[in-house]
């Protein structure tokens, strides 16, 4: 088994990451860089259709809650109910875990290459010679240099810089698939995850080496952008908004509310929302109608004015 | 290891664990060894500091391994360690406390991987800084005014000849550098990164690199004649018998090459890559491999001349010492062999269970 997973997946990407390595002026980081970026691009269509399907599963939620509630006795029923909800959404519940189950010994080999490609001490070397192609180009380019800017890419980074931006990136990311809920217990698991999961690995970055830092650190950059572009800036929409305001030094938009549970006796068999403007919660959405409207300009104005007032009567006095 | 004794032989081993191993080998009423142990102080503040275990760092501190041989001269064993320290400790009293010494006092020079050697009371050392360093060996400061700086990693043992010290480099460069100043004489640039130690035979240097070619250069830094029918790394030292220079390889085979020409005189096949460096007893050449057997073999012919090759628990990946009529085999499962060099029995094993 483990010589099927080296032959098919750990030595072909381990091979191309040091010839990436010898053709990007023999540097290991862009390798990196580089070697992620890629396998992101070609699990493009896997993470596509992952984030589709999360997306869809989290539209379904506050009716999948109504119907937990109102059959919390009778699970039977409950259970074709679900069923007959998840056929009319058109959602698979496992449409968001097959494409991660995919993706998952990707991730595994890519973490093992740049672990393995670094081979810190004599024994990963003596490792990493026994994977290696019969390639002179590959031969040449090892053992290769682990300098890259300010860090060894061999060791944690020492000024700790790294552990901050793996950390913040997966916070980012986090904080943008996170959907509101009225649910407190999915409020309080996806507090948990927000800053569980950038600390965890704020903590290994602390452990591994650097390279591997690299890796997670541009994968969540990668994982940004794509979010952004599929769902937009999602739970991190006020954070954003927040920081326009304090940026532009207007005021900030309130905190939404959580999306309120959506009554089950809506149509039956009607479309699952896929645009952004549809999937976006209902909340946001009337929250950003007034922005538009002349009323709500004339609100904003008020405020505005009723903020200044008293400031400008202690100056003169 | 090493061996130094006056009545009785002794034997140093460096072990993955931070230990040195001091075994007085005795033969009174039997054959046996009597082990002292040295390891260096832990959690010195700074301790591994860059490397991991600094200040705030949650990451566990480079281990003090000892990769590299002990090298022992004038009473004292020397040995360089994985978290960038080289110690001098007392070979009778097992101490650097007595006429010992640390360098550098604070900090680190990056992991030592490579054995120290000492000639002409200068010992020279490469750490992964890429720095050759030499250090008096009596007090442990700089010889020269700076340390010799390469491009990369410097894994390799030097070897000194002539007022000449020899390197290779992770850079790809075997470097001949003058003793007394540090300066560079001449560099041989391979395709590969060099890992092995050179090999200074009838005025020409044998070494082989990560490219997976084996070269003979000129003492001026010409290139001699290379071999280049190897599937992989040359990671060992080789060793000479009559004009022939033998080479273990991690593709699993022996080559025996004419020192004159680069031709192939013999090869043979073992089960495992060759990480240890080989060794000549008499007419033999005993060499250790990955498949943990140890194989003797004609360095004429290239014959097997033991009826089978020795069995041994752990790989073999130290250097095989060579005594009289023994060789010393010490395994990564941490047991040290003494094998009879005429049929490959064991004569005794002590297990230290230090890999």
């Amino acid at each position: 088994m483990t010589e099927l997973w080296n032959v098919l997946l750990l030595q072909p990407m381990l091979n191309f990451l040091i010839v990436l390595s010898h053709v990007l002026f023999s540097s290991f980081g862009l390798a990196v860089i580089a070697l992620t970026i890629i396998v992101r691009f070609i699990m493009l269509p896997f993470t596509l259709r992952q984030i589709r399907s999360t997306k869809a599963m989290t539209t379904l939620q506050p009716k999948l809650q109504e119907i937990q509630k109102k059959y919390a006795k009778d699970k039977q029923r409950m259970q074709q109910e679900v069923s007959k909800l998840y056929k009319e959404g058109g959602v698979n519940p496992l449409g968001c875990l097959w494409p991660m189950l995919i993706q998952l010994p990707i991730w595994i080999a890519l973490y093992q290459s740049v672990l393995r490609a670094l081979a810190a001490s004599p024994e990963d070397l003596l490792h990493l010679s026994q994977n290696l192609y019969p390639l002179s180009i590959v031969h040449q380019a090892v053992p290769m240099g682990s300098g890259f800017l300010w860090l060894n890419l061999a060791i944690p980074d020492s000024f700790y810089i790294m552990p901050i931006l793996v950390g913040g990136t997966m916070w980012i990311q986090q904080k943008m698939m996170t959907a509101p809920t009225t649910d407190p217990k999915q409020q309080s698991m996806s507090r948990t995850m927000l800053w569980m999961m950038p600390l965890m690995f704020a903590f290994f970055t602390m452990q591994f080496p650097t390279g591997l830092a690299l890796f997670w650190l541009v994968s969540n950059i990668i994982g940004i952008v794509m979010q952004y572009f599929i769902t937009g800036w999602g739970g991190l929409e006020v954070t954003v908004q927040r920081w326009k305001a304090i940026l532009t030094r207007a005021p900030a938009p309130p905190t939404p509310a959580p999306v309120p549970l959506s009554p089950i006796t809506e149509t039956p068999g009607a479309p699952v929302p896929t645009t952004e403007e549809e999937l976006a919660p209902q909340e946001a959405r009337q929250e950003k109608r007034p922005e538009h409207g002349k009323s709500g300009s004339k609100r904003k104005d008020r405020r505005r004015r009723h903020r200044t007032r008293p400031k400008r009567a202690r100056h003169s006095s | 290891m090493s061996e130094e004794g006056d009545t009785y032989d002794v034997l140093y081993v460096g072990t993955r664990g931070g230990k040195v191993f001091k075994g007085i080998l005795s033969n009174d009423p039997k054959p046996h060894v009597a082990l002292r142990e040295w390891f260096p102080e832990r959690g010195e503040p700074g301790f591994g500091a860059g490397v991991g275990g600094g200040f705030l760092s949650c990451a566990p501190p480079v281990p003090k391994s000892i990769y590299g041989t002990p090298f022992v001269y004038d009473g004292r064993v020397y040995i360089g360690t994985y978290d960038g320290k080289v110690y001098a400790i007392d070979a009778q009293e097992m101490t650097t406390e007595i006429n010992g010494w640390a360098y550098p006092e604070k900090g680190d020079i990056g992991p030592i991987v490579g054995s120290p050697v000492v000639e002409d009371g200068v010992l020279y050392i490469g750490s992964s800084d890429g720095k050759l360093y030499a250090l008096d060996a009596e007090s442990g400061h700089e010889v020269w005014p700076q340390p010799f700086q390469t491009d990369d990693k410097i894994w390799a043992t030097p070897a000194v000849h002539d007022g000449v010290v020899y390197i290779g480099s992770f850079d790809q460069n075997l470097y001949a550098i003058d003793a007394e100043t540090g300066t560079e004489n001449w560099r041989f640039e391979t395709q590969g990164g060099i890992g092995s130690t050179p090999l200074i035979y009838n005025n020409t240097i044998y070494i082989g690199a990560f490219d997976s070619k084996f070269y003979a250069i000129n003492l001026n830094g010409t290139e001699k004649w290379r071999f280049d029918e190897a599937d992989s790394w040359f990671w060992v030292k080789a060793v000479v018998y009559d004009d022939i220079v033998i080479a273990g390889c991690l593709d699993h085979w022996v080559y025996a090459l004419d020192a004159e020409t680069g031709d192939k005189q013999w090869d043979f096949e073992t089960l495992g890559q060759i990480r240890a460096d080989p060794v000549i007893v008499g007419d033999l050449v005993i060499i250790g491999s990955k498949d943990d057997k140890v194989y003797a073999l004609d360095a004429g012919t290239g014959e097997a001349a033991w009826p089978a090759p020795k069995t041994v628990d752990g790989h073999i990946r130290a250097p095989l010492f060579a005594g009289e009529d023994t060789v010393y085999v010490y395994t990564t499962a941490g047991t040290l062999y003494a094998l009879d060099t005429d049929n490959g029995k064991k004569l005794w094993e002590q297990v230290t269970r230090e890999p």
